[in-house]
């Protein structure tokens, strides 16, 4: 296990959890923030510029209409047709041209051409007298349409002359006398179209071809008319990509088209402006984003990483390891229940400890009690063989019993069949009859299918003996009875005496389960502690009171186990 | 973590400028000209002469004319490479000699009312028909020569004004190379040695651009020039100190023309813009606004003008000056080297 790497790994996905929570939403809203700016921008310029063209087509309509009524007022007049075929000037047509003409003299000037296309009478300052061509440009346009045209003054046909030109041809008996022009200069357009637009916007007037008619003072030198036509001959689309905007409207009598030239709505600085605030703000949330992933993932690593350091101690076996509370959150709780379970952790390994002290103290003392055997067998063969050749048959018994009784103590594992342990007892009783001659009787009963079971050596041997040499110590005679029986799952060892029973000292000491308090008694108690050892602690020697007051009746409830292919248990 | 970062970043970046609404642009539809109500010229000529032609062939005829402008060889070079898909419908403006050169680009197309030509100035298949037509005149200087001095191409290899002679160079100017062929025609005797005898009157003084001749003259710099009638009445009318010059032994009168391109992509507008500027209209305003000749026998030239039978004219063999136009540059570039060491 390394501990930087989960480290990293935690911190990076709280950070990137931080960043995702905290820069998304964050965009999304200055997405949505920008469109909406932008689309109200757009909306409020193009209304602002829709309402800027119509007035200026309204004026310019009106204007158009106005003169186009004048000349077909002039061109209706008998004297006005009558005086074109006549030499010389006549007030008479001067005060005709000025009555119909009055009310837009300041608007436009009107003139009068002979068949010819000379001037005659004009309430401009004319120009120069300077026939116009019959057979070309306006005055042909006229006599072919037989209607009022619309054209842009060309700049080639003379400069000076004005900037767009109304026509229309004056006819006396279906022969052209004359031609009614009403001329539009640029100062007239220009006192037209004058505070109709707002300052920062252009007006260019085209003809039907996109010719320029007219174009406000700021763009008259750019040539945009040029690069507009040509934008359209090419197909593309007017302003793409450029700096400016243009909105565009006919002017439907004459055909001319009205042009506004604008700024773009969402220009460079606002755009600028904006994505700047959007930058910085994206930056704050990034910086705030990490720097509370890094707080949170501190807050939370720190104590996380020294729990991980005391785990690690615990690994290696210092149980003494303690946290440090403090505070009351969830991870401090942690702290402390770590503490705990280190704490029961190293109760629970001294307890072992204690229980594995004792089973040794237990098995040494087993050990002190078998002296040195081959010593012993020898001594006893010899015995044997004394009592034979001397014809003293009881020593010879108590030998081979007690040289029986040896080889049984201490050979072999720890568990034995019941069968054997009952022949060991056997011989242990034919020795102590034949020490206290008549003193009791032993009986044995036990059911003979638990005679494989197995039970831990020399178990019953101290308790038979403690009968006989405690319970008839008073030197009162008696019997004792070991039983063994089935119950259910378990066999039931009884060892009985009729006896005079064990003295409420001697009962008391041997609850108290404390070898040096044991006494006399220290062989029940070994027992006892065997059996604990073995079938866990509640699988102890009970006492069981004797009816009639009388004797002691000892009792061990063991599972039964059989050998099982020669291993024991 | 750091890479990761800069993509988050990279990625904000283009959400940011991508997803900008498009701004609507104003709509074209029923403005923009169909093919059919289109005609593209190519024009060599000035905008003083083209502009107004084409502003009342497209107010006579709804069609809209997108105008090419540039010098006569860039524009036939041009019309050459674009052969195979040819983007212009007519070449307006060039020298007859010139539109001779690049045939094989141009579609014969004779105008309806052919017959009302001037006799000589078109033959039946050239690849052109003729717009005005510009005769070759000498000038001088009203101070520095007196009148009855010059009177014709002969007096201009006397050694008299050896050196004072303003004349473009041929390599350059076409027009210089007409006059030059146009010199070499009218006087008797092989052409290479006229020319030869030439190039030593002009004693090495090449000008490099057909506009400074009647500056040059003007000026003083030179006595006498040879230029085109146009450009010598256009200086005339800004008050040039300068007479011209009719030569007795006759001089050309070599129209510029008008092309049809072969395989235009509008050859119906392309006819029509050509029977346009054949027709009375054009040809009077041609006479009346840009000091040229009317190339009709119904359109009067000008009053103050000699008339076209009032000095001879030659037949000006465009086939040979186009054909031996090579030869004689390189004849000129190498005398010039003779004259000039």
């Amino acid at each position: 296990m390394s501990r930087a790497p989960s480290g990293a790994s935690f911190q990076r996905k709280l950070t990137w959890t931080f960043l995702i929570v905290g820069v998304i939403p964050l965009l999304i809203c200055l997405l949505l923030l920008l469109n909406i700016f932008r689309l109200s921008l757009v909306r409020s310029d193009r209304s602002s510029a829709e309402s800027q063209l119509s007035a200026l087509e309204g004026s310019l309509s009106a204007l158009l209409s106005s003169c186009d009524g004048v000349l077909s007022d002039l061109s209706g007049q008998r004297l006005v047709a009558d005086a074109m075929a006549q030499e010389g000037k006549s007030t008479l047509v001067y005060n005709a041209l000025y009555n119909t003409a009055a009310p837009y003299l300041k608007e436009a000037d009107f003139s009068l051409y002979d068949a010819s296309g000379a001037l005659l009478y004009t309430t401009g300052r004319g120009d120069g007298g300077k026939p116009l061509p019959v057979n070309w440009g306006l005055l042909w346009a006229a006599r072919q349409k037989g209607n009022t045209v619309f054209r842009a003054v060309s700049p080639y046909d003379a400069p000076t002359r004005g900037a767009m030109e109304l026509c229309r041809a004056i006819t006396l008996e279906g022969q052209t006398v004359g031609y009614a022009v009403a001329r539009l200069s640029e100062d007239h357009l220009t006192q037209l179209f004058t505070g109709r637009y707002t300052s920062g916007s252009n007006v260019l007037l085209l003809d039907p071809f996109w010719d320029e008619v007219y174009s406000s003072p700021a763009i008259r030198e750019t040539s945009l008319a040029l690069q507009l036509r040509s934008q359209l001959l090419e197909g593309r689309s007017l302003g793409a990509g450029g700096e400016e905007a243009y909105s565009l409207l006919r002017e439907e009598r004459s055909g001319f088209l009205l042009i506004l030239q604008r700024p773009r709505p969402m220009a460079g600085w606002v755009s600028r402006l904006f994505s700047l605030a959007a930058t910085m703000s994206v930056l704050l949330c990034l910086t705030l984003s990490l720097a509370a992933a890094l707080w949170f993932s501190r807050q939370l690593f720190r104590p996380i990483r020294s729990l991980n350091d005391a785990m690690a101690a615990v690994e290696e076996g210092d149980l003494e390891v303690r946290m440090e509370v403090t505070g009351t959150d969830e991870l401090s709780q942690l702290s402390g229940r770590f503490n705990r379970m280190t704490q029961r952790l190293g109760e629970n390994l001294e307890d072992s400890l204690l229980q594995q002290r004792e089973l040794s103290a237990a098995q040494v003392r087993m050990m002190q009690a078998q002296l040195n055997p081959h010593f012993l067998y020898n001594t006893l063969d010899t015995l044997k063989w004394l009592g034979k050749i001397h014809d003293a048959p009881q020593v010879s018994t108590i030998s081979a019993d007690l040289a029986h009784i040896l080889r049984q103590s201490i050979s072999g594992g720890p568990f034995v069949p019941l069968s054997q342990e009952l022949l060991l007892l056997e011989k242990y009783v034919e020795i102590q009859k034949i020490r206290f001659p008549g003193k009791f009787t032993y009986t044995i009963r036990a059911e003979e299918d638990l005679k494989q079971a197995l039970v831990p050596r020399l178990m019953l041997q101290p308790l038979v003996e403690n009968a006989i040499i405690h319970g008839f110590e008073d030197g009162s005679h008696g019997t004792v009875t070991v039983s063994v029986r089935r119950a259910g799952e378990d066999m039931v060892l009884t060892v009985t005496d009729d006896g005079c029973g064990m003295s409420p000292e001697s009962r008391k000491r041997f609850l108290s389960r404390d070898p040096a308090a044991s006494g006399h008694h220290l062989g029940l108690y070994n027992v006892d502690a065997i059996l604990r050892l073995h079938y866990g602690p509640d699988r102890g020697l009970r006492l069981l009171s004797h009816p009639g007051d009388r004797g002691t009746c000892i009792q061990a409830i063991l599972p039964i186990r059989e050998e099982e292919g020669g291993e024991a248990l | 973590m750091k890479k990761s970062m800069f993509c988050l970043l990279g990625a904000l970046a283009l959400l940011l400028s991508g997803c900008t609404p498009q701004e609507e642009l104003p709509s074209l539809d029923g403005l923009s000209p169909s093919p059919e109500e289109r005609l593209t010229v190519y024009t060599s000529h000035k905008e003083e002469v083209y502009g107004p032609i084409v502003k009342e062939f497209e107010e006579r005829t709804g069609i809209w004319v997108e105008v090419v402008t540039g010098g006569t060889n860039e524009l036939l070079e041009r019309i050459h490479d674009e052969a195979g898909e040819p983007q212009c419908d007519v070449m307006f403006g060039g020298g007859a000699e010139s539109l001779q050169l690049f045939e094989d680009c141009f579609e014969p197309y004779t105008c309806s009312d052919a017959d009302q030509l001037k006799p000589g100035l078109r033959r039946e298949g050239d690849p052109w028909t003729p717009f005005s037509s510009l005769p070759v005149v000498l000038i001088y200087n009203t101070r520095l020569v007196s009148s009855g001095e010059l009177t014709g191409w002969a007096d201009l290899l006397s050694p008299r004004w050896k050196g004072r002679i303003a004349f473009a160079d041929p390599a350059v100017s076409g027009s210089s190379y007409t006059a030059a062929v146009t010199l070499m025609s009218c006087l008797p005797g092989d052409p290479w040695d006229i020319l030869a005898r030439f190039q030593e009157a002009l004693g090495g003084n090449i000008l490099s651009d057909s506009g400074d001749v009647t500056a040059a003259v003007d000026s003083g710099r030179c006595s006498v020039g040879i230029t085109l009638e146009e450009t010598a009445l256009k200086n005339l009318a800004q008050g040039a100190n300068i007479a011209i010059v009719y030569p007795i032994e006759g001089t050309s009168n070599l129209p510029d023309g008008t092309a049809l391109v072969k395989g235009a992509p509008h050859p119906g507008n392309a006819k029509a813009f050509l029977e346009f500027v054949q027709s009375p209209d054009v040809q009077t305003l041609v006479v009346s606004q840009f000091a040229r000749r009317s190339v009709r026998t119904d359109v009067a030239d000008r009053q103050d003008l000699p008339s076209a039978g009032a000095f001879p004219v030659i037949s000006y063999d465009v086939t040979w000056a186009a054909e031996n136009k090579e030869d004689f540059l390189f004849r000129w570039a190498q005398s010039l080297e003779e004259v000039v060491p």
